[in-house]
């Protein structure tokens, strides 16, 4: 399995975005109109660039290149398996659906935030298509810190808290990344990424692995915010404008997941990991974190911060279906990495759509916001529908993998987390669609109306993603299709 | 504050104690076949005179086996110079009145008398010391001291004014780099001749002449060293004056 | 003139050239800055011809006077001599350069050749430091560099700067009478000066004692040159008083020059054969590495709670000599490679840090954090060379920080010092604290962009400083030659 060619196009693809910065510097002055056209129309080109790569990642080949060899031994090299193809693909779609979304969004400090934009898009991609863990590392720190621009962006004291928190959060997470970066170099004495682990066959006592491990799952669990770990969520989430936090929410935190997916299916390899026994302990991380999110969220008024805890939860699924280590579970897992992102993006971008139109963030004001957003409204619902994993919604599918995946486990009544969840996300949701469509018009909405189109076509655009995936499963070249060659490689 | 103090005293004691403690490890003083003697020294000893062209061994080694450091010594004394200098500044030139000594106070004519007498006895004697540090007790350092004091003795006597006209700024600050200039430019002469750097046996040259040359090679630094020295100190003693001398300014205008 | 006379010439160029810098300026004040600049690029140029030299051949060696080692002087440029007079070299044009403009701002007119002769002069001492093979002359060249700068602290004349560069000279004059009396000591039971032939005739020696406490009292020396953790209460009065651009040579080079003589002592003079005869060396080590360590997050913390921008980079510098110093001491492999390689890293980020605190002081006469509100707008170069060189002043890839965190931290789990372990990144998110929140007040608070027109120092300043920053993500980013040269270098070394 597995053939392996050269390639310049990873390279191509994760400089691409970074065009952008071309634009600020050239054009924002002089001739703002075709600056905006250059940061969008950056990531437009990546995301075609990166379906070039769609026939090779379908019969799973990997492309590989290895930049330059940063000290002895340790190279920052780019290799694109099919997995980290599926997460390219993902983040570009999102990225150009929120660039779009801020053309209409973003009014101010436009240069700072298209620039930053454009190069966390790189950073992501970096960190996707990365050969090893070194290169991994290196994007996600890059990553983390150049996410903070974009949440102090509206630069307000809370912004501002919000920003503090989240670098004390990331740069505390890097610190012990690194730690567990070196352990695994010092023991194992590769970092490169192969497919199946390669920690395994260093001869380490199970203990120093399982330190090794946790501190790993500690690192990256703070921006795949499981659940001590979630605290920047909450405050972040709110405080960045919406495409912003759609992108943190949808792919951000996903990068975290991304790397917590690295080790499991790269580093430590799943046979591994069935032998070390993490696999209890860390469901039942996944599913406190799932459940106590939902409740966290049920007590919160300020809409986006209830989508913040909502997204806690929901990451808690895909942690929860790695660690069931079976083959459904993996596949629900993969699949909601894409399903979440496309749902609680049309989330936040329908939230940033209320704040502009209806200036409230508060759920309790929203009664009769359906008349005067219909669209919006509607996006806002199916994306709730999905959450709690109605039929017909991508939201469905993967709830109902991740079931399976219990059932294959032998751990069947973690469907039962599976259920209150669910239960509890319509707790969540359905109160805010009622009063949307089933009650009065109160009197400060009277002048609002829908969005312009810019904002809103981009929301529609994700919510019907939302209901493609949900029905047009098994189509070529949608999610399911990708894992299917990712799984061939994972021993499950 | 207190514990500060206490903090520093008790350092420095257990400092104290470490120093005596390992004293009183070394070999006894003067005591014969210690390693110290046995080691580079006895080569010293002997062949200074041949190799080195210095009858005084110290010499020798000062200026020959290890005039590197001799080199970096003399840029000690420029750099304090420096240092000096661009802290206080030079002196100025028209600040105090003439009859008036550093202290302040009108000079006797006893004391200008013998120090006229004195002065250029001294220098004789300095140029001396220079000149026989090769094959007495002396040398250069030893001569620019006695130089430095000579003019020190002058300026006390006379003023700040009188001696910056005999010396003034305009010929001091040439001089005072001679020191590092000479051992540099008989290092560079060296190398010119294709030997290594402060190599004072020149190659190609027969072997009376260069013996020659070396002792020329040799005096030069010597000289230079004494005349830089002397300078330096001089200068370094003119900035403090102007510095004394502008304090005291207000106590002169009153009386 | 060869290239077999160049390393004489690392330390003669610039001598010379101070030696008539006074004369020069006697004619013409504006000429001493041409005419340093014309020597220090000589020397710097020297020194990258030298380096293709060793590469070649490896260690350098050359006969002053032409006398064999033991009874003349001997320059012995060894792999860290020469890493260090590269270091040195470029690091001191850049900062020549800098200074140009800058020094018209704090000194006075009459002062200025002065000033250029005290810069060569620390220039070539430090230079003659560092390639030296002979442990007096060591010493000599550690007086000239000290001396000129605890007049270069002092050079602005005002009151604050006399009282630091005082302390700094009280501290520095211990320092160096220490250093002196540990030459005597070896010297009258080993009866040699040059660094190779003591460490070879150290492990016969029968005066144990003696020996032994020279040992000790080198490494208190230096350590205080060094500013390590119980001894550095000079540093952050001198390094942030200071005219800025002595501050970037105090702060990246001179206090390089403790580690240095530490290195000398502990590894070139006492590292072979003798450890086997005391255990004083290793249980030393230990001691420093823990000094080192405590450096580390003790200068961080002080860092954090400093107003002033310039004080709170000088209480970096103190963490930083911990990151060095813990890597050469733990006597790890990797660890020494992260210290050497930590260096190189920390003089082009500390040297910029200063250089850019300069700027806003020229320009703005800012010097607390507070004040820095919206620099990042007008002043953008400035402002990016300093958050460029944060990142690696923070140790976060990719940067030459974080390569040298990365081998330091190898070394720690080479030793299982896992309390290391934890001080470093404890040390590293303190740094994170301190140095991102003078990025944010640059960037991130102050009036709105379109209102401000970007008002930048002159070109001779800043150019350096972005250079200086570029040079951290370069080394950061393809660190290859220089670690595997070190890393052949740390093979040669007694560490395990």
């Amino acid at each position: 399995m597995g053939r392996e060619v050269k390639s310049v196009l990873p390279i191509l693809i994760v400089f691409t975005p970074c065009l952008s910065l071309a634009g600020a510097l050239l054009w924002r002055n002089k001739r703002p109109r075709f600056a905006r056209f250059v940061y969008v129309g950056s990531s437009v080109l990546t995301f075609i660039l990166i379906l070039l790569l769609y026939p090779r990642a379908m019969n799973g080949t990997v492309s590989t290149q290895t930049i330059l060899e940063i000290a002895p031994r340790i190279t920052l090299g780019f290799r694109i398996d099919t997995l980290g193809f599926y997460f390219g693909l993902l983040l570009s779609v999102l990225w150009v659906i929120a660039s779009f979304y801020s053309l209409g969004y973003i009014t101010s400090r436009e240069t700072r935030y298209y620039s930053f934009l454009s190069l966390n898009l790189s950073f992501c991609l970096g960190v996707a298509f990365s050969a090893n863990m070194f290169t991994l590392f290196i994007f996600y720190e890059l990553m983390s810190l150049f996410t903070y621009p974009l949440i102090i962006h509206d630069e307000t004291d809370i912004a501002r808290r919000a920003g503090l928190k989240y670098l004390v959060y990331s740069i505390t997470a890097g610190a012990v990344i690194l730690a567990a970066l070196i352990m695994q170099y010092f023991y194992s004495g590769t970092l490169a990424f192969t497919g199946r682990g390669t920690i395994g066959a260093a001869g380490v006592s199970a203990g120093v692995l399982k330190v090794i491990f946790s501190i790993y799952l500690l690192g990256f669990g703070v921006k795949a915010c499981i659940m001590p770990l979630h605290g920047w969520v909450p405050d972040a989430h709110p405080a960045a404008p919406a495409p912003a936090s759609a992108l943190l929410s949808g792919v951000i935190l996903k990068v975290g997941v991304f790397g917590i997916m690295r080790v499991v299916y790269d580093v430590f390899g799943v046979d591994l990991l069935k032998r070390l026994g993490v696999s209890l302990p860390m469901l039942y991380v996944a599913s406190i974190s799932i459940i106590v999110a939902s409740i966290f969220a049920i007590t919160q008024t300020d809409l986006k911060r209830r989508l913040a805890y909502s997204s806690v939860g929901q990451v808690s699924y895909i942690i929860f279906g790695l660690f069931l280590l079976s083959k459904s579970g993996a596949y629900g897992a993969m699949l909601h990495v894409a399903h979440h992102a496309f749902m609680k993006g049309t989330l936040f971008l329908c939230s940033g759509i209320i704040m502009h139109e209806l200036g409230t963030k508060d759920v309790r004001e929203m009664d009769g916001a359906g008349a005067k957003i219909p669209l919006t409204m509607i996006a806002f619902s199916i994306a709730a529908l999905g959450m709690m994993g109605t039929p017909v919604t991508c939201g469905f599918i993967s709830k109902w993998l991740l079931g399976v995946g219990s059932v294959e486990a032998h751990r069947v009544y973690f469907i039962a987390v599976l259920l209150i969840s669910s239960l509890l996300n319509a707790v969540y949701f359905l109160p805010i669609v009622y009063s949307a469509f089933f009650k009065k018009v109160t009197v400060r909405e009277l002048f609002s109306h829908e969005a312009p189109l810019s904002m809103l076509l981009p929301t529609l655009i994700c919510a019907v993603l939302v209901l493609i995936l949900g029905v047009f499963v098994t189509v070529p070249g949608l999610p399911y299709s990708l894992i299917k060659v990712v799984m061939k490689v994972i021993p499950l | 504050m207190k514990w500060k103090k206490f903090a520093v005293v008790a350092s420095l004691s257990v400092l104290g104690l470490l120093l005596a403690y390992a004293i009183g490890e070394m070999p006894s003083f003067g005591s014969k076949n210690t390693p110290d003697k046995l080691h580079v020294i006895p080569r010293y000893l002997q062949k200074s005179e041949e190799e080195a062209g210095a009858k005084n061994i110290i010499t020798g080694v000062i200026l020959n086996y290890r005039g590197y450091d001799t080199e970096g010594e003399v840029t000690v004394i420029f750099s304090a110079l420096c240092a000096v200098v661009a802290l206080l500044g030079r002196e100025k030139r028209r600040l105090s009145r003439s009859g008036v000594d550093a202290a302040g106070k009108p000079t006797s004519v006893i004391v200008n008398t013998v120090v006229r007498f004195l002065v250029p006895i001294i220098l004789f004697f300095a140029v001396y010391v220079m000149l026989h540090g090769e094959d007495s007790p002396g040398g250069g350092f030893q001569g620019g001291a006695v130089v430095g004091a000579s003019i020190i003795i002058f300026t006390l006597a006379f003023g700040l004014p009188k001696s910056t006209e005999k010396i003034p700024l305009g010929f001091r600050i040439p001089l005072e780099s001679i020191a590092v200039f000479a051992f540099l430019s008989m290092g560079f002469l060296g190398m010119l001749f294709g030997v290594n750097f402060l190599t004072f046996i020149l190659p190609g040259l027969s072997h009376e002449l260069a013996h020659t040359v070396r002792f020329l090679m040799l005096s030069f630094i010597e000289v230079g060293i004494g005349v830089a020295g002397g300078i330096i100190f001089t200068s370094i003693v003119f900035s403090m004056i102007r510095e004394d001398e502008y304090e005291l300014q207000p106590d002169l205008s009153q009386s | 003139m060869s290239v077999s006379s160049f390393p004489i010439l690392l330390t003669a160029i610039p001598l010379s050239f101070a030696a008539l810098c006074p004369i020069w300026g006697m004619w013409k004040k504006e000429a001493c800055f041409p005419w340093s600049v014309a020597g220090v690029s000589a020397t710097a140029f020297i020194s990258w011809a030298l380096v293709s030299k060793f590469s070649a051949v490896g260690t350098i060696g050359y006969k002053v006077g032409g006398w064999a080692p033991p009874w003349g002087i001997h320059i012995r440029i060894d792999f860290i001599g020469m890493l260090l007079a590269v270091v040195i070299s470029s690091a001191g044009l850049l900062i020549l350069i800098y200074s140009w403009r800058y020094i018209v701002h704090e000194v006075e007119e009459a002062k200025i050749p002065y000033y250029y002769t005290l810069y060569l002069l620390i220039f070539a001492a430090m230079l003659g430091f560092s390639i030296t093979g002979d442990l007096f002359n060591l010493f000599v060249f550690m007086e000239i560099f000290s001396i000129t700068s605890y007049a270069l602290v002092a050079v602005s004349g005002e009151g604050k700067a006399l009282r630091a560069a005082f302390k700094y000279l009280l501290m520095g004059a211990v320092s160096s009478i220490t250093v002196l009396f540990s030459i005597a000591f070896l010297y009258s039971v080993i009866g040699s000066l040059n660094m190779l032939d003591i460490s070879k005739r150290l492990p016969n020696t029968p005066y144990v004692v003696v020996v032994n406490t020279a040992l000790a009292l080198f490494t208190a020396a230096f350590a205080v040159k060094a500013a390590v953790f119980p001894v550095h209460m000079w540093l952050p009065d001198a390094h942030s008083i200071a005219p800025s651009p002595i501050s970037a040579i105090l702060s990246a080079l001179v206090i390089k020059m403790g580690v240095l003589g530490i290195f000398r002592v502990v590894f070139t003079i006492y590292g072979h054969g003798f450890p086997s005869t005391s255990n004083l060396w290793s249980s030393l080590c230990g001691f420093v590495s823990w000094a080192a360590a405590f450096s580390i997050v003790i200068g961080s913390s002080m860092a954090i709670i400093q107003r002033e921008l310039k004080v709170m980079i000088a209480y970096s510098s103190v963490a930083h000599i911990g990151y060095i110093l813990l890597g050469i001491c733990m006597l790890a492999p990797r660890g020494m490679t992260g210290g050497i390689f930590n260096i190189v890293a920390h003089a082009m980020g500390k040297a910029c840090f200063f250089l850019v605190a300069g700027s806003l002081i020229y320009k703005h006469n800012m010097k607390r954090i507070r004040e820095l509100r919206g620099i990042g707008r007008t002043m953008p170069v400035t402002a990016g060379a300093f958050a460029i060189a944060s990142l690696s002043i923070v140790g976060l890839p990719p940067s030459a920080g974080f390569m040298a965190k990365w081998y330091l931290l190898w070394g720690c789990f080479q030793k299982g010092r896992y309390v290391f372990v934890a001080m470093v990144l404890l040390g590293s998110l303190l740094s994170a604290i301190y140095c991102f929140r003078v990025v944010y007040y640059m960037f991130f608070t102050g009036p709105r962009l379109h209102t401000q027109k970007v008002d930048e120092v002159p070109p001779s300043m800043y150019v350096p400083a972005a250079l200086l920053s570029l040079g951290t993500l370069v080394l950061g980013i393809y660190s290859t030659p220089l670690i595997s040269a070190i890393n052949k270098f740390v093979g040669s070394l007694p560490v395990k």
